[in-house]
């Protein structure tokens, strides 16, 4: 073999080590034009009135783009898979959080684009603000999102939560010894590349543009700049690949949309590059999640059932935040194997940054979640956590909420190796098992119904 | 004003208070140092100046007359590769490489001045360095080979890495050995 | 291109209190490090002074007192004694050490200006420019000037012993939010001074009169409780900083040993 294990150099090792990479922000063009953004003060706001003309009367001011320089304004980043878009491209009759950009200026220099933004007119009309998933649901809260309310409520059938019903729940906690419950909250993480986001858009002789990109993906965004500037794919070409860190927040790159509205008005390319400030403050964040956890386990140790509640705190509009729900409904036994399952789920909006994808989408904060409630569970049951995680740990041909089978589940070799790393003497029974299907002691009638059938093993 | 950069003399119009990043990147088109934050706090602007290095996001361009500059593309080319560059390639410390320009001017001032192949020296040395792809154990990596004196060459060819990563479950089946 | 600006770059001490008085607005420049990101990010800087050239960067031991020049850099001052140096080594990374100065730290404002702290334990008196002309003053009264001032240096008596606790820092980008500076003098009193308790930095006299009064370090920590006023911004709240400051100051009078 000429590949798996051997020490191939990265193909863009030298560039990168020599300084010549070349990412987005180093691209520059004649005549480059440089953008800033005019974003909201206020959490949630109505926008009475947006005036641009002091800014379009500066000096070195070449391009003011607003809402209705945007040919469809309004595109949901999941349409493809029959989700309504909720999120303005630039804001027009409300502002839903802190941040939002209302208006693009495109100037000689990037002070000049920075005091024109200074220099546009906004009336506001502050509103009372939605900051907390658990209000959302409150007769009275704040209205957030124009298109869905406070939560989405378009899942298939009709539904107003994401639901997963597995097995008999009301046996499971009929026959528990135990139940033990909690409840988990982790907060938004930025990404943090350490490239902020940055485009240059470039109108082409011939009608095209060209966009200089540092999305994650990059005929996604191809197909969100096309639908917004309602043009076909073949008049705008994508140059991409070079990414100075992403890490899910560069999955969502309006930046490129606007900077081409600004480079189309203008007749010239456009470089718009956000501060870190902005970064922080405006780009979308992991989510926050609201987890509510519901054992009934038996006195040896088996977790015959789980309730969970989660509210996914998506910000002010959607994004892929049904996506990373449902994902995230998927991995909500995290680990382990539970046959009796009642999962609802729901999208909550609140006038925080819209949040996105990061290292693990809909995934990581579960995992905190669960293995907390795990080792609270063990010692509730004064058992040895290694022991109850090994005893419930997913086996080949064990399924998933979603009745997926595990084809090469790897958690049992991950504990072994955890205790190894710590130090930690497992009894011996514990130190030989294997991932394989479940037998014996470790097949009790209750989990017999959810082996795979004609499993992949 | 006067601007050596990379032992080129430039005339350059920027005004004086303007940061060296940005007369480097704007005016001179020398765009290896990056502006990942423009205040200090991420490294990746990082240049030498009479050899230390310095953040060139706070520094003004009038603080940089009459001195010397270097980037990192006054450090090697991609046809003579310094040793710093060598082992950043070999133990695979760059990775999206925004970080990397100012990782590699700030490690290759450290073994310049006799740095230590010390895990803790070589932190303390790129404390103020970012890295987002949290790269960090293969970076460490990389400047203690040249610290330690590692030879150029054979880094390039060698078969195994010298990685301080910590091999997990050695004697069980989840090490992650290629079985 | 940043807009335009002219920078006035004194030789001397003399030019440097010449300049203050012939332009009391003008923006100080001591390393750069505060000032020059705000002119990136859109903060106009019509007229500064930089000090960078004015001969005011020698760090001298060799007196009675200790005499550090405005412009030596933190990682310069990290080499005198504590509470100064290892205060001074709490700052930024190696990197912004080696460039940001002891009197643009002093001239900060907070959540900046962690040199304030070790500065009024060590009793330290700060030979300045103001539009008046030149001065020296306690550290006290320098910070508490309100019209322009530019420091020249700071001295001080080489203390009998010395201590700096900070609240730890999570990464080198981060500020500190608390550090409390001890100091033994000559005679053998202790001063307490800190940052981060109120919202500018203070002596700790009610823990200073518990020592003197003969309390052990636990009671005259416990004793700061009167000194501080907890408050809240980005880097803790007031509740959290209510909690560890006694347990910091009780660590900083343990340091000072004897």
């Amino acid at each position: 073999m000429k590949v798996v294990g051997a020490r191939l150099p990265r193909y863009d090792g030298v560039g990168h080590v020599t300084g010549r990479t070349t990412y987005v922000d180093d691209v520059r063009l004649p005549g480059m034009l440089h953008a800033a953004a005019l974003r909201s003060p206020h959490h949630n706001a109505r926008i009475i009135d947006v005036d641009t003309g002091p800014a379009e009367a500066m000096a070195g001011v070449r391009a003011v783009i607003t809402h209705a320089d945007v040919p469809t304004l309004v595109y949901g980043h999941l349409s493809g898979a029959g989700i309504d878009g909720d999120e303005p491209l630039l804001a027009k009759d409300f502002v839903r959080y802190k941040g939002q950009p209302i208006a693009l200026v495109a100037a000689d220099s990037v002070q000049i684009a920075r005091a024109a933004c200074d220099a546009i007119v906004v009336d506001y009309e502050e509103l009372p603000t939605l900051l907390d998933v658990r209000l959302a649901f409150e007769d009275g809260a704040p209205v957030v999102n124009d298109r869905f309310g406070n939560w989405y409520k378009e899942f298939e059938g009709g539904l107003e939560a994401r639901q997963i019903r597995k097995g008999d729940i009301d046996r499971a906690f009929d026959d528990a010894d135990l139940i033990v419950e909690g409840v988990y909250r982790t907060q938004a993480v930025e990404q943090a590349p350490l490239e902020t986001q940055v485009c240059v858009a470039v109108p082409e002789p011939d009608g095209r543009l060209t966009i200089h990109t540092c999305t994650q993906a990059l005929y996604f965004s191809l197909g969100v700049v096309c639908a917004h500037l309602e043009l076909p794919m073949s008049k705008v070409k994508m140059v991409g690949g070079t990414v100075g860190g992403g890490f899910g927040g560069k999955v969502d790159t309006a930046s490129d949309t606007l900077a081409a509205l600004a480079a189309r008005k203008s007749g010239l390319p456009v470089k718009w590059r956000w501060t870190r400030e902005e970064e922080m403050l405006a780009s979308s964040t992991r989510g926050p999640w609201h987890m509510e956890i519901i054992d009934a386990v038996t006195s040896d140790g088996w977790i015959l059932g789980r309730k969970m509640l989660t509210l996914h705190d998506a910000g002010a509009y959607g994004r892929f935040s049904v996506y990373g729900l449902t994902k995230h409904s998927f991995h909500h036994t995290g680990a382990y194997t539970i046959p009796n399952l009642h999962f609802d789920g729901y999208v909550v909006f609140t006038n925080r940054i819209p949040t996105s994808a990061m290292r693990g989408y809909g995934v990581t904060g579960l995992s905190t979640a669960i293995e907390v409630h795990t080792e609270r569970v063990a010692n509730e049951l004064g058992m040895d956590p290694y022991e109850f995680r090994l005893k419930n740990a997913n086996r080949v041909n064990d399924t998933s909420p979603n009745r997926i089978a595990y084809e090469d589940p790897s958690t049992v070799e991950v504990l072994q190796s955890i205790a190894a790393a710590t130090g930690t003497e497992l009894d011996g029974s514990l130190r030989a098992m294997t991932r394989g299907e479940r037998t014996d002691d470790l097949l009790p009638d209750h989990l017999v119904g959810q082996i795979a059938q004609g499993g992949h093993g | 004003m006067d601007l050596v950069v990379n032992a080129v003399s430039h005339e350059v119009d920027s005004a004086p208070l303007t940061s060296l990043l940005e007369v480097l990147r704007e005016e001179l088109d020398i765009t290896g140092p990056k502006a990942g934050c423009e205040t200090g706090g991420c490294g990746a602007c990082t240049v030498l100046i009479d050899g230390e290095p310095r953040r060139s996001c706070l520094t003004a361009l009038c603080m940089a007359e009459g001195r010397e500059v270097t980037t990192v593309e006054g450090l090697g080319t991609p046809e003579a590769l310094s040793a710093v560059q060598q082992a950043f390639i070999h133990h695979y410390a760059a990775q999206c490489g925004f970080c990397t320009s100012g990782m590699i001017v700030a490690s290759s001032a450290y073994v310049d001045r006799g740095g230590s192949p010390d895990t803790g020296a070589i932190q303390e040395a790129l404390g103020g360095h970012y890295c987002r792809c949290t790269g960090y154990v293969k970076i460490l990596d990389a400047v203690a080979a040249v610290a330690r004196g590692d030879d150029a060459d054979t880094m390039s060819t060698a078969a195994s890495p010298t990685s301080s990563y910590v091999s997990i479950g050695g004697t069980g089946n989840g090490g992650g050995g290629a079985a | 291109m940043t807009s335009t600006n002219s920078v006035l770059t004194p030789s001397t001490p003399d030019e440097v209190v010449a300049a203050l008085a012939a332009d009391p607005d003008v923006v100080v420049i001591g390393g750069g490090t505060l000032v020059v990101p705000q002119v990136s990010l859109g903060t106009p800087v019509e007229r500064a002074v930089w000090l960078g050239r004015a001969a005011l960067d020698s760090v001298d031991e060799s007196g009675d007192e200790i005499i550090v020049g405005a412009t030596a850099s933190l990682a310069a001052c990290s080499r005198l004694p504590a509470p100064l140096g290892p205060c001074a080594a709490n700052v930024g990374d190696p990197e912004v050490r080696s460039q940001a100065t002891i009197g643009g730290n002093i001239c900060a404002p907070v959540p900046y200006g962690d040199l304030r702290g070790p500065l009024l334990a060590l009793d330290a008196s700060i030979r300045c420019a103001t539009a008046d002309g030149e001065r020296t003053v306690d550290a006290a009264t320098f910070f508490a000037l309100s019209g322009p001032r530019i420091a020249l240096d700071v001295r001080f008596a080489s203390p009998a012993a010395g201590s700096f606790v900070p609240l730890q820092r999570p990464h080198t980008v981060s500020l500190t939010a608390i550090g409390i500076s001890a100091v033994r003098g000559a005679s053998g009193e202790v001063r307490l001074a800190a940052t981060g308790v109120a919202p500018e930095a203070r002596r700790l006299y009610a823990a200073e009169a518990a020592l003197a009064g003969g309390s052990d370090p636990v009671a005259a920590a416990d004793a700061a409780r009167e000194d501080i006023e907890p408050y809240d911004d980005v880097l803790a709240s007031a509740a959290h900083r209510a909690r560890v400051i006694p347990t910091l100051v009780r660590r900083a009078i343990d340091q000072l040993g004897g």
